[in-house]
């Protein structure tokens, strides 16, 4: 237990830092630049992965441009076919763009190296790429197995809560990571 | 019907961007904001009012010696302290453990109550102390309290200014390591205190005595009739007299205090809503009185409005959730997709100041804590109970208030004095 006062961390007046503005603007342009390229290539690059990888080997897949979103034919076992728009929030662009911005503006501004934040945007980015292909693949596993209208219904209720579900502990791990070199870098100056 | 619906869920979505956006700032301003109100360390070197500290305790046997032990130890001078520890019709050794140390040291009293007077929760106890408390400055500490050595002279020493009302310290969880739940409450104690606490005391809203490690000054308090039996949230509903009456709470973030954090989640959903129905008693107990306030500038005005709301809030999340599926499936409009995200983001936070995920990994951040934020994901179990337990608080208040049964009855949180080395 804790007894004295003095030279706890968590004690003492509150100690305040000042803002890495030039790391926030590095963050916003490497992460406006990301942003870009997955947009341009990202759907396409989804709709050319699945059919080569996607576990059921059954559903065979096409692919036509839509009128706002690229759009991904699965077909089903009994010949229907299934059209799923690759949207942003769909493809995991979305979730991308939502870490990005919690990333750059919270973490960014802190104490530490501006290599580590990136390092730690980009898994993020990594992270949300794949988890855009687990999430449509899991929507055309529901789709093919109980229909797309439970399988829309459970996009729709669960898709952006479990977006939160990578999202929380990348941001978290990234930041626990500055706070470790942080806390080094303190005690090696003791 | 449709355009109902879109203007409920815009309702519902613009409440939690307000919270968003506040607590979005909140964290900045625990980061970066140099131009706070300023603290009184240098002040407690000359000015040293006479202090009482109100211990209530009732069953505590397995706590009550450790504070009593801790309390010899303060270092505030003891000609100007007194302990009063209300012995609140224990059936348990706590009255025994309270009346040896008190025979040893002559700043600590013991006031027994009876069967018949007390036991009827802790405001009613902290009543029956203060009649005994004879001091400028009353403080009061839970019995599973551990507070540092100088956190008396840390806390009295804002009252030199004579704005200051109450004063609130930082509460940190003692026995974090021992169970899910309590490192899941450290977690919310970071957020909490470190960043939201902070944030509005140094915005000058409106920081929140928070019921143990703050005080009063005795005047005050006398003049608005101490605590409230009647509400469950009796420190909530102190705090908002205390504003209401012209005057304002401190929070003081280097008066640190050590606290024994429910280990399970019965004990925690039982906290829990306690914690919610009196919020929310609070909420319409004060609500009204508090946007025509004289006493209050607007910005605290609105703070103190979203504080009041806060445990409506999880209630809100779920219904724009349900709100935005029935849009997406029976009214669709393209625009709903947009503001879906947004809920989620209140999943991960935590419950009583809401602070959310970012929030607490900042006050981590603060403190320097590397492994606490790994659990910041885990945030969402709290999140569903206390969906749950802020919806059955609100339809028990409904209820009450129907069949006009207005007393609650006031549920311990039970301590078992078991030792934890702090991270």
């Amino acid at each position: 237990m804790r007894t004295s006062g003095a030279s706890s961390p968590t004690l003492g007046q509150p100690t305040r830092e000042r803002p890495q503005l030039l790391h926030v603007v590095a963050g916003v342009a490497i992460a406006a630049f990301s942003y870009y390229f997955l947009s341009q290539f990202f759907q396409a690059f989804l709709i050319g992965f699945l059919p080569q990888f996607f576990p059921l080997k059954l559903v065979s897949f096409d692919s036509t441009l839509g009128k706002d979103n690229l759009l991904l034919v699965a077909r089903l076992l009994n010949g229907s076919g299934l059209d799923v728009a690759i949207t942003w929030q769909r493809s995991g662009l979305f979730s991308i763009v939502i870490f990005g911005l919690l990333f750059v503006f919270l973490a960014f501004p802190l104490r530490g190296s501006l290599l580590l934040k990136v390092f730690w945007l980009e898994v993020g980015n990594a992270v949300g790429l794949m988890w855009g292909f687990i999430r449509l693949s899991t929507f055309i596993l529901v789709a093919y197995n109980y229909g797309p209208n439970f399988s829309t219904l459970v996009e729709f209720i669960m898709g952006p809560i479990s977006d939160f579900l990578w999202i929380v502990p990348i941001w978290s791990l990234g930041l626990s990571t500055l706070i470790f070199v942080n806390r080094r870098s303190n005690d090696r100056k003791r | 019907m449709a355009v109902l619906l879109y203007l409920a869920f815009l309702f519902l979505v613009a409440v939690m961007l307000v919270y968003l956006v506040r607590h979005y700032v909140f964290s900045l301003v625990a980061l970066y904001y140099t131009k706070g109100q300023s603290h009184f360390m240098l002040h407690g070197l000359c000015y040293r009012p006479t202090v009482s500290v109100l211990i209530p305790a009732r069953n505590e046997e397995a706590v009550i010696g450790r504070i009593l032990q801790r309390a010899t130890e303060l270092t505030y001078p003891k000609d100007k302290l007194e302990i009063v520890v209300v012995d609140d019709a224990s059936t348990d050794q706590t009255g025994r453990i309270a009346d040896e140390f008190s025979k040893m040291y002559d700043f600590i009293k013991v006031i027994h109550r009876s069967q018949l007077d007390g036991g009827k929760g802790k405001p009613d106890a902290l009543n029956e102390g203060l009649k005994h408390a004879s001091s400028e400055i009353v403080l009061c500490f839970d019995a599973d309290y551990y507070p540092q050595l100088d956190i008396v002279e840390k806390l009295a020493a804002y009252f030199i200014d004579p704005e200051v009302g109450a004063v609130q310290g930082r509460v940190t969880v003692w026995n974090e390591p021992a169970t899910l739940v309590s490192r899941l409450v450290a977690l919310e104690r970071v957020g909490g205190y470190r960043v939201d606490q902070l944030a509005r005391d140094d915005l000058r809203l409106i920081p929140q005595f928070g019921g143990t490690v703050g005080g009063f000054r005795r005047s005050l308090l006398e003049l608005l009739g101490g605590w409230n039996p009647n509400m469950l949230a009796e420190d909530t509903d102190l705090t908002f007299r205390v504003y209401m009456a012209g005057y304002k709470v401190r929070y003081v973030n280097e008066a640190e205090c050590y606290e024994e954090a429910v280990e399970d989640w019965r004990a925690y959903w039982n906290q829990r809503l306690r914690w919610a129905k009196g919020h929310m008693q609070c909420f319409f107990k004060h609500a009204w009185s508090l946007l025509t306030s004289g006493n209050l500038r607007l910005r605290e005005k609105v703070d103190g409005f979203l504080l009041l709301s806060v445990y409506f809030v999880p209630i809100l999340v779920a219904l724009s959730w349900l709100l935005g599926a029935v849009i997406f499936f029976y009214y669709p409009i393209d625009w709903v997709d947009w503001f879906w995200a947004l809920p989620p983001i209140f999943v991960y936070s935590s419950i009583g100041n809401f602070a959310l995920f970012f929030e607490v990994g900042v006050g981590a951040y603060l403190d320097g804590r590397v492994r606490v934020s790994w659990l910041m994901p885990l945030l969402i179990l709290s999140f569903i109970l206390n969906v749950l337990v802020c919806i059955k608080a609100l339809f028990d208040l409904f209820f009450s208030r129907i069949v006009g049964h207005k007393g609650h009855i006031w549920v311990k949180t039970l301590h078992n004095g078991s030792d934890y080395r702090c991270f």
